[in-house]
């Protein structure tokens, strides 16, 4: 139930919203304000602190929605629908690699709006994709699903989907991302930010481009301009002054932000739709560099993991893992994404001038 | 005929008939040819009998030898001339003599600095021991060398010392040689460690020292080796623009350190 003060800031920050969403919309084309409209009556806003934080996809019709965690601000979550319902969450279950939180609520209308499934795998190259915004939604460009990342804090490998869009000048940072066919694609973890050099560089190029007659305003979040100017290489398109991200493929203005991959999201959300509601990856317990020659050199093993439990020792070269060839650190973190928790594995191991054969059993990866 | 004919064929061939029943036996074997081939057979093996008496007594066993010698006493051996084909070996022997000599001349003419035979032990087209003098050294196979700049190439010649000591140090990991304190994993040098791409999280148990410094024959020249890509990095510090966490793209992900 909410208190009188929580409806007085809730009321407060859906008015502020539906200006801004109006206001955001007219950013999209016709095509994208229909799909926007088809997957509105599933998305709810988020409040907290009197104003808008973020926004939560319904991903099963038992009122189990999906969020950014950048969205959540403490142990219960408020809510509203597109048509003014008011919705208390509760946090289930958290996945730090997607920076997703399961949220459920039992206020939600069975039935009342479609259920947004996990995306396929299909190559989504050229197409546009729909940011979801406390504001409303806004317009990308769908650039790569074949990037590689790794988190900071785990070290963990993270296959990402790259996008560009025009700066907006608002937080983008937990925005719910969707495709053209209204298929929730992830939440936006991460902007790029590009050193002082090649940010100088850019801005000598947009200069440069601005001389040559390129240089004009509008482009990506306008209308039919926009398209060229998102996902071509050499189209209009703005300077908008946020020169401090990059872009790549077109001129500044740009700024080149990272999801996890779909397939990724689909084993989340698989997980989070589970009994256990909880999302487990495989892991030894080893941080890994390349190894000279070919193998993943071991450079530290985490106490208690199965990889200590098992021998291994910083030193060690993994060479094969199940068959698969290890070439180096990046290959090893492919393979073991593809491993499940508790299915024991086989390894090939260098050390010193000869090898170990090595059965170990996955455990799940620490957040 | 049967056995017993057989045996009176025996007996009479060996003359142990009476005459009485020799001349008897005579007239009974003259009608039957089976009984006189049987009976020429048993004469012809009595001379051969009788020849042996020809062999000394000496030969015919150890006791008979023994007794052949006390009986005879030690006499002096009687002078063996000398063998008049002595003429033919001498020839040969100097001919073997001159190969010998040419061959020895040849191989001290050969330079030193010359091709050396190397012999890879593991070879088993080779199955001269490891032990054998002919082995100079272990050549590792040349197979495609990957040359990383921020890595230290390694020698392609099997350093046998450094191999000993990683030998010694995987045997007792615990014990850490000097030589091998100020190596960092993965062949790289202390200068072009980058702690802030590398640093591995808080807990995690740190090498502090490594048996990885031989060169090692490489399973893969690095042809599909996906280090060479370009990696993202996101930090957990947020945009402030944005809002999103900071991602920054590096060049190469060889010197990052990913988990598993």
């Amino acid at each position: 139930m909410f208190s009188l003060a929580a409806k007085l800031a809730v009321t407060i920050a859906i008015t502020g919203a539906q200006t801004c969403d109006s206001m955001q919309a007219a950013a999209v084309s016709s095509r994208e304000r229909v799909v926007w409209n088809e997957i509105r009556p599933s998305i709810v806003t988020l409040y907290g602190n009197g104003h808008a934080t973020g926004v939560a996809a319904l991903i099963d019709d038992s009122g189990y929605f999906v969020a950014h965690k950048s969205s959540v601000a403490g142990v219960q979550v408020f809510g509203t629908t597109s048509t003014g319902k008011q919705l208390t969450f509760s946090i289930v279950s958290k996945d730090d690699a997607t920076s997703l939180v399961l949220l459920k609520t039992n206020l939600w209308p069975s039935g009342s709006a479609r259920v947004f499934r996990p995306p396929t795998l299909e190559d989504m190259e050229g197409s546009t994709l729909i940011a979801v915004l406390p504001t409303g939604p806004m317009r990308m460009a769908y650039g790569s699903k074949h990037k590689l990342g790794v988190l900071s804090a785990s070290r963990r490998l993270v296959p990402l989907t790259e996008m560009r869009f025009e700066a907006s000048g608002q937080p983008v940072g937990g925005a719910l991302i969707f495709s053209d066919n209204g298929e929730l694609i992830g939440s936006l973890n991460a902007t790029l930010v590009v050193p002082e050099d090649a940010n100088q560089n850019s801005v000598r190029d947009a200069n440069q481009n601005s001389l040559n007659g390129f240089g004009g305003q509008g482009g990506f979040g306008g209308a039919q301009s926009a398209t060229a100017g998102g996902g071509g290489s050499n189209g209009p398109g703005g300077f908008g002054g946020r020169n401090q991200q990059y872009s790549n493929s077109g001129p500044t203005g740009l700024t080149v932000a990272y999801t996890v991959s779909p397939d990724f999201v689909q084993h989340v959300l698989e997980g989070f739709l589970s009994p256990s509601h909880t999302v487990e990856f495989a892991a030894l317990g080893v941080f890994c560099k390349d190894a000279i020659g070919g193998g993943a050199l071991i450079q530290a093993v985490t106490p208690g993991s199965p990889a200590e439990r098992s021998g291994l020792k910083p030193g060690d070269i993994l060479m094969n893992i199940n068959q698969n060839p290890i070439p180096d650190q990046v290959a090893f973190a492919k393979v073991m994404l593809q491993q499940k928790v508790g299915v024991k594995i086989s390894l090939i191991v260098k050390r010193g001038p000869g090898q170990l054969f090595v059965d170990i059993v996955p455990a799940k990866a620490a957040d | 005929m049967n056995g017993k004919f057989e045996d009176k064929v025996a007996q009479f061939a060996f003359g142990d008939l009476s005459p009485e029943e020799g001349a008897q036996f005579e007239r009974e074997v003259q009608g039957d040819p089976d009984a006189q081939r049987a009976l020429s057979l048993y004469k012809e093996m009595r001379e051969g009998l009788r020849s042996l008496a020809d062999v000394p007594e000496d030969q015919f066993s150890k006791e008979r030898l023994r007794d052949a010698i006390l009986k005879q006493g030690l006499k002096p051996v009687a002078t063996q001339p000398v063998s008049n084909r002595g003429w033919f070996w001498m020839p040969v022997a100097a001919c073997a003599l001159g190969f010998g000599m040419m061959f020895v001349v040849n191989t001290l003419r050969r330079p030193s600095a010359g091709p050396q035979v190397v012999i890879n032990a593991k070879d088993p087209a080779f199955n001269i021991g490891s032990q054998s003098p002919l082995k100079v050294a272990e050549v590792a196979p040349h197979e495609d060398f990957k040359f990383d700049p921020l890595t230290v190439p390694k020698p392609l010649v099997r350093d046998t010392a450094a191999e000993k000591v990683a030998a010694r140090a995987s045997k007792n990991p615990d014990e850490v040689d000097p030589r091998l304190s100020a190596v960092i994993p993965g062949g790289m040098d202390e200068a072009s460690y980058d702690p802030n791409v590398g640093d591995p999280p808080a807990g995690s148990s740190q090498p502090s020292a490594t048996v990885n410094t031989v060169a090692v024959n490489p399973v893969h020249a690095g042809t599909d080796s996906t280090s060479s890509g370009p990696i993202v990095l996101i930090d957990q510090d947020k945009d402030e623009q944005t809002g999103a966490c900071k991602a920054t793209e590096v060049g190469s992900s060889s010197n990052v350190l990913v988990g598993g």
